[in-house]
């Protein structure tokens, strides 16, 4: 039988939603509140060094929950961070542009030679003067020098970086679930000998965890 | 700094987190972080204590890695010489 995850055998593993809800809020925040301080900073940097990653690698745009919807579920896993970082690629880096077959605005990735007005976010065409980029509207307002808002990764790089963030995701549903299922652990309060809580979780305490003394702790 | 292209589009310098980073070349590279990530998460809330963790974090990296280094080398097989083999060629 394989042994309880992350928590001390013997101990009640009870229903906890408060710790499921923070957890879900960033990745290892139930952890930390269910007193698993070390815990929770291992999940942080792996869920969140590997969702980093993937925007790293694939940039921004492989949050993107118009064109990815699929892929955003997965990401969304995360916490508000995806929601957050899709509500800035949406609305401070794509582009507005009237699409005919539509006869509509819609929003887009930037052309590598297309600008983004800040004021409204509509597409506007680089030129290159005198050696520099310039962006001018229709109504003489000037971007010089002009660059593509963000730039869509080529396949690969996006691909990976879809791949490392929907991951990530789902990745924490296990974190949650596991916090959601945690043992408590009273901080900075020592083990005492007799009474000590059914609750109380200590790492690699021995006797508590019922492995007969000495110092070995058993790995998963 | 900027490059323009010949075709007029530009290119902005790398800005870290919106631009993607070219791993056209080396994208199998890539698997090591994964791994390592996939390994850090999964081992922290499966161990029912710390101890050991990174030794355990490495040793299922390694694993991951030669899985998937072994899935390539019998998926190549399969593709390159099984089915070409039945195919007659």
């Amino acid at each position: 039988m394989p042994p309880p995850p992350s928590s001390q055998a013997g101990a009640p593993e009870t229903f906890n939603p408060a710790a499921a809800v923070v957890a879900a809020v960033f990745p290892g925040l139930g952890h930390f509140h269910l007193g698993q301080t070390k815990r929770a900073i291992l999940i942080t940097v792996g869920v969140m060094g590997l969702y980093l990653t993937g925007i790293a690698v694939g940039g921004v745009a492989c949050v993107d929950r118009r064109d990815n919807f699929i892929w955003f579920l997965g990401q969304a896993l995360v916490g508000p961070v995806t929601f957050g970082l899709d509500y800035v690629h949406q609305n401070k880096l794509k582009v507005m542009v009237f699409d005919p077959r539509m006869q509509a605005d819609r929003l887009r990735e930037p052309y590598p030679n297309e600008a983004r007005d800040p004021r409204n976010g509509h597409a506007i065409p680089i030129i290159v003067e005198n050696g520099i980029p310039v962006a001018r509207t229709a109504d003489k307002f000037v971007i010089s020098p002009a660059y593509p808002s963000n730039v869509k990764a080529v396949p690969r790089s996006n691909e990976l970086g879809t791949l490392f963030t929907t991951i990530a995701g789902f990745l924490n549903v296990i974190v949650i679930i596991d916090a959601a299922f945690g043992v408590r652990v009273e901080r900075k309060r020592k083990p005492i000998a007799t009474g000590v809580s059914k609750t109380l979780r200590v790492p690699g305490a021995a006797g508590v965890g019922g492995s007969g003394g000495g110092s070995g702790g058993g790995a998963a | 700094m900027i490059a323009l292209l010949a075709d007029g589009a530009v290119l902005p310098a790398y800005r870290p987190f919106i631009d993607p980073i070219q791993v056209h070349a080396l994208w199998w590279l890539m698997l090591l972080p994964l791994a390592v990530g996939v390994s850090m998460v999964y081992k922290a809330v499966r161990m029912r204590d710390l101890h050991g963790y990174w030794l355990a974090v490495l040793r299922m990296t390694v694993e991951i890695v030669l899985g998937m280094g072994l899935l390539g080398v019998a998926t190549y097989l399969v593709v390159e010489v099984y089915v070409r083999k039945m195919s007659g060629g």
